[in-house]
């Protein structure tokens, strides 16, 4: 019967290592998935940088245009004037933009580091939990006791 | 001039810093609990362990350095001193230590109580001590002894009352009795000592006392005198025997003041105003008493006075034997009237004897003889002849309805002593009564005692033999308690018990164990011990 017992308390140690890598293996894929979702953002942030320029070039345009249009300078006086409030107000929003790619995929690596880390103190934990259920297996055996044997001791 | 387009902003702003999650952190603190828990455990192994050693050690410990009796009993007037005696409490080694060192020292005091007692027992018969001596000194022996154990283990101090107060209740029932059966005794020689001076009392008062009325009432206080001291002898029959010794008494003084020369000129017309009922200031003490015996008693005392009265009567009745006896007869066998059969005979001039004249006049006459009616009243009282019976036997003229209404009586109301004795039987076996619930086993122990009882009371009648039923009933349940199956039942009550306690539950004896009451045990706990109250027989199904 004791020999049951503590065969399960083995059995249930290694559930345990066996839970603690399953974990371990859970946290990778979170971080591959983690990894991906921010490389995913920084690309629509990307795309917003490119919308903005393009919105500033059209702006800009559309002003040389009409300053050439009445017979002024394209690129002086008032129409370089704006343009160069276009470029400032476009260039600002571009950088929020491409700012915002970048942290975005920091914080995907970061994320990622975070459960690769998790995953391994998992499997740790699944180690340390099977170690103390075979040093309460041993007490326990220990403990249990037995008759005294009854074969001849050596002379 | 038309204003210059300008570039429109998208509105975009920073984004906010996402949100991490520090799955690190939470793994590591599980982690960190996880290998706690793990250490607890062993640390709560080890300590158990720990324990277990020392609760060994301590009971080894102590029966080595047992304080001795002598000892504890010359220190159980010092708390300290008395304390230092035994292991310190408050440790696993101290307490289990402390523990067997209580239990061997109630044994060894049990055992020198027991032996006390025996020596009080001898004492209080060679030096007669009183009941309140022996109390006293019972009282005493148990309460030191069971103070000096209960100021080390209060639970060993009860269990040492308990077992000593046996053998101490015992030891004073037996004095008791003995201090009973002497006050008995002093009462039984008072009753005879006032009896010798009733003659001289009652004497006096019919000789001075003028009126009827008084003169009754003093005789009746004398009598109720009497009866008083003879009532708180507790003894069949005493009361009766003293009754009849008062009654012969009385009329003994009737007669003497019957002959005297203050009721009649000589004795023969003493007897003959008695015998027409010219009584005088005797009026009213005469109709409590049987002319009969009177007559009878005045025979013994003056014999020759009424011998010729009877001759004259013996002759009539001698003439007209042959037509008495018929209209007799016919009187018993309904016939003829009772006052037409009176009125009759007393015309042939015959005087029938005053208990066969009230036999003829109430009907009690009819029916069966004085030794027929002994037969059916031993049968009545063995149970062997029920109401129907004797109704049937009445109708058949067997007997007269006069008797057959006192069978009647007898066999709805069995005799005093037997119902005590059942209803110390059953509070002896603790059987509760009929419309108690559970007690299963109870009740039929108490129904085999009571079998038994009437069995014993039979067979008692049958040879003839004295029978006290207190006495047997008492053998019986003695007898009943020594059987395996009583000793069988007494074990698994215990084992009840200890079950009880080890969940926290006082047992009542009187108590049936419901759902309710066992709420704070574990289920499978409650479960057995629900089994084990319904294989006892208390449950409610019972």
């Amino acid at each position: 019967m004791e020999v049951a017992a503590i065969a399960l308390l083995a059995v249930s140690a290694a559930g345990s290592i066996k839970a603690g890598e399953d974990r371990n293996k859970m946290y990778q894929m979170q971080a591959k998935q983690a990894e991906v979702e921010s490389d995913r953002r920084a690309v629509q942030y990307e795309l917003q940088a490119n919308e903005i320029l393009r919105r500033t070039n059209q702006a800009n345009a559309a002003v040389v245009a009409r300053g050439f249009a009445g017979g002024t300078q394209g690129f002086e006086g008032s129409a370089g004037l704006i343009q160069a409030v276009n470029n400032t107000r476009g260039g600002k929003e571009f950088i929020f933009a491409l700012s915002n790619a970048d942290m975005t995929k920091r914080s995907g690596l970061i994320q990622s580091s975070l459960y690769q880390g998790a995953g391994q103190i998992a499997e740790q934990a699944g180690y340390f939990d099977a170690a103390g259920k075979l040093g309460q297996a041993a007490f326990m055996g220990s403990k249990i006791g037995s008759a005294p044997s009854t074969e001849p001791q050596p002379l | 001039m038309a204003e210059l387009p300008r570039y429109q902003p998208t509105g975009y702003l920073p984004a906010d810093v996402p949100r991490l999650d520090f799955a690190n952190i939470k793994e590591s603190v599980a982690m960190t609990q996880g290998i706690n828990a793990s250490l607890d455990r062993l640390a709560n192994f080890a300590f158990k362990e720990a324990e277990e050693k020392a609760r060994r050690e301590g009971i080894q410990w102590a029966p080595e350095n047992a304080p001795t009796p002598e000892q504890v009993l010359a220190a159980k007037d010092d708390p300290d001193a008395l304390q230092k005696l035994f292991a310190k409490p408050g440790t696993v080694f101290g307490d289990a230590a402390r523990k067997v060192q209580a239990i061997q020292l109630r044994t060894e005091l049990e055992s020198i109580g027991r032996q006390k007692l025996a020596e009080l027992s001898i004492k209080s018969e060679r030096e007669g001590y009183t009941l309140d001596q022996i109390q006293q000194e019972t009282k005493s022996l148990t309460n030191g002894y069971a103070r000096a154990i209960s100021a080390v283990d209060a639970e060993e101090g009860s269990r040492f009352r308990a077992s000593i107060s046996m053998v101490g209740s015992s030891l004073i029932a037996t004095a008791a009795k003995k201090f009973e059966n002497t006050f008995v005794e002093q009462r039984a020689a008072l009753v005879t000592e006032h009896l010798a001076s009733t003659p001289v009392t009652l004497a006096n008062h019919i000789k001075t006392v003028s009126d009827p009325v008084e003169l009754q009432a003093l005789i009746n206080a004398e009598f109720e005198k009497v009866l008083s001291v003879a009532g708180s002898v507790n003894k069949p029959g005493f009361v009766t025997e003293k009754a009849q010794d008062f009654e012969k008494i009385k009329l003994n003084a009737i007669i003497e003041y019957a002959i005297s020369k203050d009721f009649a000129p000589t004795e023969i017309d003493g007897y003959r105003k008695l015998i027409n009922k010219d009584y005088g200031k005797l009026s009213e003490v005469m109709k409590k008493v049987n002319i009969d015996k009177l007559k009878t008693q005045w025979l013994e005392k003056t014999g020759n006075i009424i011998e010729a009265n009877n001759k004259t009567n013996s002759l009539a009745l001698a003439v007209n034997q042959d037509q008495v006896n018929q209209i007799l007869e016919d009187a018993y066998s309904g016939k003829m009237g009772s006052q037409d059969a009176f009125r009759k005979i007393k015309a042939l001039n015959v005087t029938l004897p005053d208990s066969q004249m009230k036999a003829l006049l109430s009907g009690e006459g009819a029916g069966a003889t004085p030794k027929e009616f002994g037969n059916y009243e031993s049968m009545t009282q063995r149970g062997l002849l029920g109401e129907n019976e004797i109704n049937s036997l009445a109708e058949n003229k067997k007997m007269s309805w006069s008797q057959a209404n006192k069978l009647k009586q007898q066999a709805r109301n069995p005799d005093a002593p037997m119902r005590d004795a059942l209803s110390y039987a059953r509070a002896a076996v603790g059987a509760p009564g009929e419309m108690t619930f559970g007690f299963g086993y109870e009740k039929q122990r108490y129904e085999r005692v009571q079998s038994q009882l009437r069995d014993k009371k039979y067979e008692a009648l049958q040879t003839g033999k004295p029978f006290d039923p207190m006495q047997v009933v008492k053998e019986i349940i003695k007898v009943d308690s020594a059987t395996t199956e009583h000793q069988q039942y007494e074990s698994e009550l215990k084992d009840f018990q200890d079950r009880l306690k080890n969940n926290g539950i006082k047992y009542d004896p009187l108590r049936i164990y419901t759902d309710k009451d066992l709420k704070d045990v574990g289920k499978r706990e409650k479960q057995i011990l629900l089994d084990m109250q319904s294989k006892l027989k208390r449950d409610k199904d019972q």
